[in-house]
């Protein structure tokens, strides 16, 4: 077994709002694999994003705390690193790419510098020309068009796309043994999805680097990721390969998920959303939080009572649900409403 | 390197080929024939800097510009007095005494008492006042910068502190704490006076600075910032304060004109500068005997502060309008 890049052993972080404490991350482990692409899904305010800004540290406190729990990087729990040690880690070894690119770039300081600086912040002693061949370098790679002119560009010279691709080369520039992608292509229109994912995949094959990448575009997924973690309401509810997650899903949430997609085999008027709202983190249901908007649930009582563990329901493949034996026959039921066939391999992603 | 490249006609990077982009230092030239190098060179937008943007919009502002232009005179004739004037303003001529201003002998302004030219006196007077007032701006503005800055970065107990200690000097009857702090600290130097004058000027960039730093500090190019391992001081100098340069810009031009209001005021009422030294407000107060008799005293290095400050103060307003980010062509 190879050893993880990353490991977050059950972590917990809450935020103190005036209406009372929201436990944002619930007691969440996962681990990342070198090399690999580890999707993670979930609806807004599932958690997905906190988890990565706490293995990074940059929950501002207060309002927010990591309570407990640990991250493993390279042999040592980021959790426990002074704020020194931390900055080393941010922009060297791991590495963010945020969502907006209208406004993760510094709107007075020219793109090239930007790059420069994440450049300079862990290499002091690299020069201006230094600076620029790596930076004009960088931009060539995520296929910015004329480099060495973009470089004495302002942001808002640039378009959104490119934007993008400048945020993937300042990430990239430390050659970073994990990057984190927090919905990178979710303020992009379609098409320039499309070619950031392909730049994405590119800096990624180049740098070797594990990704972890955060968004609630099941396409995306199924695209990008080798493994899949589904989170709601603060914990991971399904783990496992993205082929095993998408044909045979054990959670009913995932069932959800799924089945609310727009889909290319069947004619629907209608999509299957899943009912309700996502739970108030800071009044989670009791049981299992999925319980009130759960198919599966049919009043039982367990589900409302024991909180579910994560269930090994198959190689690498976990899902916390009491009843996730049933859950392949709920998703033919759901299947059956929509109206699509079920085939033998399933839909294939 | 760029210059040089944006320099070409598309003619001459067509005749020069693909050679062009590789011997500039740029990366490998993807482009082989001729046509690709004057497609290229036809394609590049010329993008304006700020800096440009910005000069473009100030330049179309007419009261801003004729401002700076009657400013920059007079603070180059005030500053280079020595050279300027047709006297020196301590130069006695007893001929020549409280006469109403003329162009005989160059005595614009007229002259006192004692027979002093006073259009040299005012020039002199002005060139002080401008120096004090400028160091004035420079310090108060760096205090308030760096005060603000760390308010509103770090928040807490910290912002609470400093901006208790601001609302505190803000509290305070201004023109008394001047005198006191005039009257114990320091007469006469006037960068001992400039020094007081900032020393109470610099709340008000403070708290415009603190404010911008509360705004700017939930912006996502800052968490991106940290997340590439930035230190504190280093989002707070690189990555911020240029975001704030338009709002501290107007606002340490508007404390030059209040910095020679406040060092008139002092002077006037005796606390500022001492004589030798000649400042604007000095002369006025030494004037204001006259008063009735000869007008002249009071009215010309009064006119002198009121035209400088009114200058100041349309400067202040054309660098507003053209720094305004809201504004910028895109």
């Amino acid at each position: 077994m190879v050893e993880p890049v990353l490991s977050i052993r059950n972590l917990v972080t809450e935020f103190t709002t005036p209406d009372g404490v929201v436990r944002a991350v619930n007691d969440v482990s996962y681990d990342v694999y070198p090399g690999e692409t580890l999707g993670v899904v979930g609806e807004s305010g599932s958690g997905k994003s906190v988890t990565v800004m706490s293995v990074l540290r940059l929950i501002p406190q207060p309002p927010g705390r990591i309570v407990s729990g640990e991250v493993l990087f390279g042999g040592r729990d980021l959790l426990q690193l002074s704020d020194r040690e931390m900055r080393r880690i941010r922009g060297k070894e791991i590495a963010m790419i945020f969502q907006d690119p209208m406004t993760s770039l510094n709107p007075v300081m020219k793109v090239g510098r930007q790059i420069g600086e994440a450049l300079r912040v862990h290499d002091p002693e690299l020069d201006d020309d230094g600076v620029r061949t790596r930076a004009v370098d960088l931009l060539d790679q995520v296929g910015v068009p004329n480099p060495s002119d973009r470089f004495d560009q302002y942001p808002h010279q640039y378009s959104g796309g490119m934007r993008q691709r400048a945020m993937i080369a300042m990430a990239i520039a430390n050659q970073p043994k994990l990057l984190i992608a927090d919905e990178p292509t979710t303020a992009l229109d379609v098409t320039i999805q499309a070619q950031v994912l392909g730049v994405l995949n590119t800096a990624r094959d180049q740098t070797q680097a594990a990704t972890i990448l955060i968004t609630h575009d099941l396409g995306v997924i199924a695209e990008e990721a080798d493994r899949v973690v589904v989170m709601y309401g603060g914990k991971v509810v399904e783990v496992g390969d993205v082929h095993t997650i998408f044909n045979d899903p054990r959670h009913p949430y995932t069932v959800g998920l799924m089945s609310s997609l727009p889909r290319l085999d069947t004619d629907l008027d209608r999509l299957a959303p899943i009912g309700g709202q996502p739970p108030s983190l800071i009044n989670l249901p009791p049981g299992c939080s999925f319980h009130p908007r759960c198919r599966l649930m049919r009043g039982r009582e367990r589900c409302r009572t024991d909180v579910p563990p994560l269930y090994d329901t198959g190689p690498e493949h976990r899902a916390a649900c009491h009843f996730h034996e049933e859950v392949p026959t709920l998703r033919e039921e759901v299947e059956q409403v929509i109206g699509a066939e079920l085939t033998a391999g399933g839909s294939q992603a | 390197m760029s210059e040089e490249i944006r320099e070409r006609t598309p003619r001459d990077a067509a005749v020069e080929g693909h050679s062009q982009p590789g011997g500039s230092g740029g990366p490998p030239p993807p482009a082989d024939s001729e046509l690709d190098a004057t497609y290229r060179e036809g394609l590049r937008i010329e993008a304006r800097s700020q800096w440009q943007l910005f000069r473009r919009r100030f330049v179309t502002h007419k009261l801003a510009m004729v401002s700076l232009f009657i400013l920059l005179i007079i603070c180059g004739a005030a500053l280079f007095a020595d050279r300027v004037a047709p006297y020196g303003f301590e130069q006695i001529d007893l001929g020549n005494r409280s006469k109403a201003p003329t162009l005989e002998d160059n005595h614009f302004f007229g002259t006192d008492k004692i027979g002093r030219d006073y259009f040299s006196r005012v020039l002199y007077g002005t060139g002080t006042s401008v120096r004090v007032a400028f160091f004035v701006a420079f310090l108060s503005t760096a205090i308030g910068t760096v005060v603000g800055a760390l308010a509103g970065y770090y928040r807490g107990w910290l912002d609470n502190v400093l901006m208790r200690f601001v609302d505190f000097l803000l509290a305070v009857p201004f023109l008394a704490v001047l005198l006191v702090a005039a009257a114990f600290l320091g007469r006469g130097s006037p960068y001992r006076v400039a020094t007081i004058i900032a020393l109470l000027l610099w709340t008000t960039i403070a708290r415009i600075v603190r404010g911008q730093y509360l705004s700017l500090r939930e912006k996502e190019f800052v968490e991106a910032a940290r997340a590439s391992g930035a230190s504190d001081a280093r989002i707070i100098f690189r990555h911020m304060l240029p975001n704030t340069f338009s709002p501290i810009i107007v606002n340490a031009t508007l404390t030059v004109a209040l910095a020679i209001l406040l060092e008139a005021t002092l002077s006037f009422l005796g606390f500022g500068i001492q004589p030798p030294t000649p400042a604007l407000g000095k002369l006025i107060d030494d004037g204001k005997g006259a008063m009735l008799t000869d007008w002249w005293l009071v009215t010309m290095p009064g006119l002198m502060i009121v035209t400088i400050c009114l200058c100041i103060n349309f400067i202040g307003d054309g660098l507003r309008d053209a720094l305004d980010p809201t504004q910028s062509e895109r």
